[in-house]
């Protein structure tokens, strides 16, 4: 029971000695009837808190932030060629698909602007596919036949997606082909049918 | 939930919203390996974690070697980190504790034959003797043999209390307990170093 009220008494002196303040005896003088058990305790606190707080080195803390912003430097790095990566392999896996996609559908609207036609149709329903002299001026060739097909436009996504450079895909030379390519292809189809318009 | 409704409901000592919202910020820019960010959390809890190193292994080159593991292995971890209504030097401390456990486990596997078996009997808690003592009689206490001969759970609230220099609501929110429980540990590791020390 004693030994208990002790621990008690202690407790609230540790207590009021960190959040209030004050010494030794002011705290022994709030349990008179424990001081004489108190004090010795109360002189380990005060050992306890008069120690001198340790401080590390300059050098030791500078040392271990040079090696922490190095860790850091590394793992930005890292993160970004892995960033680099995923994205190259994801986005060029993309870009192929899409890009070849949008060669082709890019193709195959111009076509359907010029030539009038607003239903060109890519798949198995060939007849689909407009027919014009400046169609096969143009596009004809790309699959290597005369007149224009649905080959054609198969051929250049082929092309597009192989980066073929043959000359009949890469038609501004500048080593890759590309939707400047389409590009140059849709300006011819607009000349060639703003002087042989299609029929209304 | 916020962090102080979880701390509410586990029934330990809350952080303040406004430092645990700035410590949300500060580990969002530290997962994205934001030097800012690292330099901050550097600064910020370097000295205390020294010290607790200082405190645990007694040499100081040790130390700063310990601390600066501390980091490194906070800046590997980090991406595993979840606020849970703790402040970010709670987290910090657990790697402190595992790092030097793990130096004393290395030290005592690398022992020769013949040493000593407890490796904090050699390094330890070294006494910094100095300032204004209380007391001839206090002076000759070892106060290192004895706070190693505390339980785990009172050295360490005696050492974040008084060789780190955390106040209690501190210590209680680190180490994820109430402050009275920390009062409590603190009044019977107290009692503890009276009885060895006399």
């Amino acid at each position: 029971m004693m030994k208990k009220s002790l621990e008690e008494v202690l407790r609230q002196s540790l207590q009021r000695l960190e959040t209030s303040g004050g010494d030794i005896d002011a705290a022994l003088a709030e349990h008179p009837q424990h001081a004489e058990e108190l004090r010795p305790h109360l002189r380990v606190w005060a050992s306890l808190s008069s120690r001198p707080k340790a401080e590390a080195s300059q050098s030791g803390f500078a040392k271990g932030f040079s090696q922490l912003s190095s860790a850091v430097s590394r793992e930005q790095e890292q993160g970004g060629k892995k960033l680099m990566n995923d994205l190259s392999r994801s986005g060029s896996f993309a870009l192929k698909l899409l890009g070849s996609t949008a060669v082709v559908a890019g193709l195959a609207l111009g076509i359907a602007l010029f030539s009038g036609n607003a239903h060109v149709q890519l798949g198995s329903e060939a007849q689909a596919v407009p027919s014009h002299p400046c169609l096969d001026q143009v596009l004809g060739g790309l699959d290597g036949q005369p007149g224009f097909t649905l080959q054609d436009l198969i051929a250049f996504k082929i092309a597009y997606k192989t980066q073929n450079l043959d000359p009949r895909y890469d038609r501004n030379g500048d080593g890759r082909v590309g939707l400047k390519d389409v590009l140059i292809y849709l300006h011819e189809l607009k000349l060639c049918f703003q002087t042989n318009p299609p029929p209304p | 939930m916020t962090g102080e409704a979880i701390s509410s409901v586990r029934g330990v000592a809350a952080s303040p919203p406004v430092e645990l919202d700035y410590e949300v910020d500060l580990v969002r820019r530290a997962k994205a390996r934001s030097q800012e960010a690292w330099t901050e959390i550097y600064e910020r809890n370097y000295a205390k974690l020294f010290r607790y190193a200082q405190a645990r292994v007694g040499e100081r080159q040790t130390a700063e070697d310990l601390t600066a593991s501390v980091f490194l292995e906070a800046l590997k971890s980090i991406d595993s980190y979840r606020n849970r209504g703790k402040p970010l030097l709670a987290w910090l401390y657990t790697i402190a504790r595992n790092v030097v456990n793990y130096h004393y486990r290395s030290s005592f596997r690398k022992r020769p034959p013949g040493r000593a078996a407890d490796p904090e009997q050699v390094a330890g808690i070294q006494e910094t003797a100095g300032g204004d003592d209380p007391g001839a009689e206090i002076d000759r206490w070892d106060l290192q043999d004895a706070v190693r001969h505390l339980t785990d759970d009172q050295r360490e609230v005696i050492i974040l209390h008084y060789y780190v220099g955390l106040t209690t609501p501190e210590v209680a929110r680190v180490v994820g307990k109430h402050e009275r429980a920390v009062y409590s540990l603190q009044t019977r590791a107290i009692q503890a170093l009276r009885r060895r020390l006399t």
